[in-house]
């Protein structure tokens, strides 16, 4: 058990000591009443503040309102001493009857963070200390508390008498200075609470409200006071106020389970909202996914459709006639050796431009040199091919994965050849960079510019190339200004 | 004049075989990876090894790399390297340090007996021999400012044969000159593209490729 936790249970135990020996001050009390009340209003909000004072010191030790709300609860047992018979014990209950009202103009001006934040609010606590501390224990010294309104109260043993003037002067004093702040007191409260965002007015508002009301009452009382109102009056708004007073613990456990559940629901319409996002976030990328691997089966199919119409338009046309050269040459070759020997150079054209044509086929569909030498090398056969002036600026050192480096390759190919074909281009660039975990490829013109992405299918399946290694790629082309293509592909 | 040759595919290997003994060549030694092609050059150091750059186990580069080595352990061994395809990027490669004794052809070109033939004699002597299409794609890339754009067409033609490792002699021939007016060409391509003039042939290659292979 922590030393806190056990100066905390001990001052619970004295509270209640306490508490029960106020019950029998006033049970004995020649006259206070009515007694039920005053034992009621006290025993509930002094151990009410001690209570809530101790449980909050106990959950958020460095903050000032546990101490705060202990302190207002063991100060406003000394009303019970008023309750004595004894002269003495009357005269202590009299000094320190106000000194609670200056705590809970502290606890109210600090809350709900304990501290107090302006000058303006700790020249306030201060006043309020001033008043109910130094001031009442010279106002005892020269006064009789009991004087007046109450019959059987004792007479006070510490008197100075024959300053009765002087003790009226310090009474009216007092009254005067606590009427503009407990005024001030009750503003600094609202705007508390208007200053607060509505989260946090669901703590504030019952402790803020409570201690207002109460306040106001205060106010009131003070101000009969001041106008000389009957005791009757002054009595009802005091005890009223005093009521109000031992609601605020009551209030302050409001507010916190308020917060809680409030803090529950919350965090509830926080979590479904997340929920349906992710949810519809989960269904979009779901719904691109199956898209995308439509259009990457259907490449594939456009890929063979056309390897097909390549291999058919091209080498095949060529061995076909080579073949039918072959066959006239078979012919021909007793009969006229010379024409042979023409249609035999016209066979190997045909076989020369054959094998030429497979071997682009080949490269195009991947290119060696990727694989044997990397990126560097292949771009730089790119680069050599390209119609347009192509300068490599910048490539990888080393070899990185080979799903990686083809689609790298490609991107670059597609946009060099869409470079070659729209961009009307002086020069291109190309860098590819890796960096943060991924590789960077940029491939910029200082072409036309106004290249449409939607409208480019090969760009498009690149798109989607690079969305399989979960890549990003982008293009740049405002018109006259060049384009610039720039893919960003995760590589670890 | 004596050939090792190496070539994975039998079909092919056999058909090399059958041209090179046709135009008079020697071939002492057949080899199907790069293994047993370093063996056969070790056991019977001939002129020249004919090598396809695919080979196993990995399909790759395997050619290249066999050239190299044989380049390092025996530089009297000449080697022309036969592609299915041609890269700027692999002939750079093998040509790093010299052209002396080096070729880079397509395989298609063995079907041309003569000029095939031609090629391995050139290379089996200490020249060079480079494919047209690497040739035409280093002087076909696209250049800003390009320094080529000064030379005429038949001088260009003359730098493209060059490039492929022809001598003056062979230059004159292909291009039906005289040996004179290809001097005079050669002499006039230094003097525009701001070249070291002369020397051998196999490093008027180098100087000629070092030139062409320049950034874009």
């Amino acid at each position: 058990m922590s030393s806190l936790r056990r100066a905390l249970i001990a001052l619970g135990i004295f509270a209640v000591l306490l508490g029960l020996a106020s019950l029998a001050l006033i049970l004995g009390s020649n006259h206070t009443s009515p007694k039920g009340v005053a034992a009621t209003l006290i025993l509930i909000a002094g151990w009410g503040f001690v209570g809530t004072g101790l449980y909050a010191w106990y959950r958020r030790p460095g903050n000032r309102t546990g101490p705060l709300l202990t302190a207002v609860g063991f100060t406003w047992f000394f009303q019970a001493l008023e309750s004595s018979d004894s002269p003495a014990i009357f005269a202590i209950g009299a000094i320190g009857l106000t000194v609670p009202f200056a705590i809970l103009i502290h606890l109210l001006v600090a809350f709900p963070s304990g501290r107090l934040e302006r000058a303006f609010e700790r020249l306030l606590v201060a006043v309020a200390y001033f008043v109910t501390i130094p001031m009442q224990l010279v106002w005892v010294l020269f006064a009789d508390p009991g004087r007046e309104g109450c019959d059987g109260c004792p007479s006070n043993p510490v008197q100075i008498h024959g300053h009765e003037g002087l003790a009226e002067a310090i009474s009216t004093a007092q009254g005067l200075i606590a009427i503009p702040l407990v005024a001030a007191s009750i503003i600094v409260i609202y705007r508390r609470w208007r200053g607060s965002p509505a989260s946090e007015r669901r703590v504030l508002t019952p402790v803020l409200a409570t201690g207002a009301v109460a306040f106001g009452l205060l106010l009131v009382q003070l101000v009969l006071g001041q106008a000389g109102a009957g005791n009757g009056p002054q009595r009802v708004t005091f005890i009223a106020a005093i009521a109000a007073f031992a609601c605020l613990p009551f209030a302050l456990l409001i507010g916190l389970l308020r917060s809680r559940i409030g803090r529950d629901e919350e965090v509830r319409t926080q979590l479904t909202a997340e929920n349906e996002q992710l949810t519809a976030e989960l269904r979009a990328k779901v719904e691109e996914l199956r898209a995308s691997r439509a259009r990457i089966v259907e490449a594939g199919y456009d890929e063979r459709r056309r390897v097909e119409r390549d291999l058919h338009d091209g080498a095949q046309q060529h061995l076909v006639a080579l073949a039918m050269s072959l066959r006239l040459v078979r012919g021909r070759l007793e009969s006229d050796p010379e024409a042979a020997a023409e249609l035999l150079d016209e066979a190997m054209g045909e076989l020369d431009e054959a094998t030429r044509e497979l071997r682009e086929l080949a490269r195009g569909i991947h290119p060696a040199v990727l694989t044997d030498r990397g990126l560097e090398a292949a771009l730089g056969g790119l680069a050599d091919r390209s119609p347009v002036p192509v300068e490599i600026v910048e490539t990888p050192d080393g070899r990185m994965p080979s799903p990686v480096e083809s689609a790298t390759y490609f991107v670059i190919a597609e946009a060099l050849t869409n470079v070659a074909r729209y961009a009307e281009a002086g020069e291109a660039t190309v860098r590819v960079a890796r960096a943060n975990g991924a590789v960077e490829i940029e491939v910029r013109d200082d072409g036309v510019g106004g290249a449409d992405p939607a409208a480019g299918t090969g760009l498009r399946g690149l798109e989607d190339r690079v969305a399989a290694l979960e890549g990003t790629l982008l293009i740049v082309s405002p018109a006259g200004e060049g384009t610039t293509v720039t893919a960003r592909i995760p590589c670890a | 004049m004596r050939v090792v040759v190496a070539d994975d595919s039998t079909l092919l290997r056999e058909g090399v075989v059958r041209l090179l003994e046709e135009a008079g060549l020697e071939v002492v030694g057949q080899a199907a990876d790069g293994e047993e092609l370093l063996r056969k050059v070790r056991a019977h150091k001939p002129d020249v090894a004919v090598v396809d750059v695919r080979m196993p186990p990995t399909h790759t580069d395997e050619g290249l790399r066999a050239a190299r080595e044989i380049r390092a352990e025996l530089p009297d061994v000449s080697v022309l390297v036969l592609s299915q395809y041609v890269e700027v990027a692999y002939a750079r490669e093998l040509l790093a340090e010299s052209a002396e004794g080096l070729g880079y052809l397509l395989k298609d070109r063995v079907t041309d007996v003569d000029a095939f033939a031609d090629a391995v004699r050139r290379v089996a002597k200490g020249g060079s021999a480079l494919d047209p299409e690497v040739v035409s794609q280093m002087l076909g890339r696209a250049r800003r400012d390009d320094p080529l754009a000064e030379l005429t067409p038949r001088e260009r033609e003359v730098l493209a044969l060059m490039a492929e490792g022809r001598t003056n002699a062979a230059i004159a021939e292909a291009l039906v000159v005289t040996d004179r007016a290809v001097e005079k060409h050669v002499t006039g391509i230094f003097a525009k593209l701001d070249l070291p003039a002369g020397g051998e042939d196999h490093r008027r290659v180098l100087a000629v490729l070092r030139f062409l292979d320049q950034p874009a």
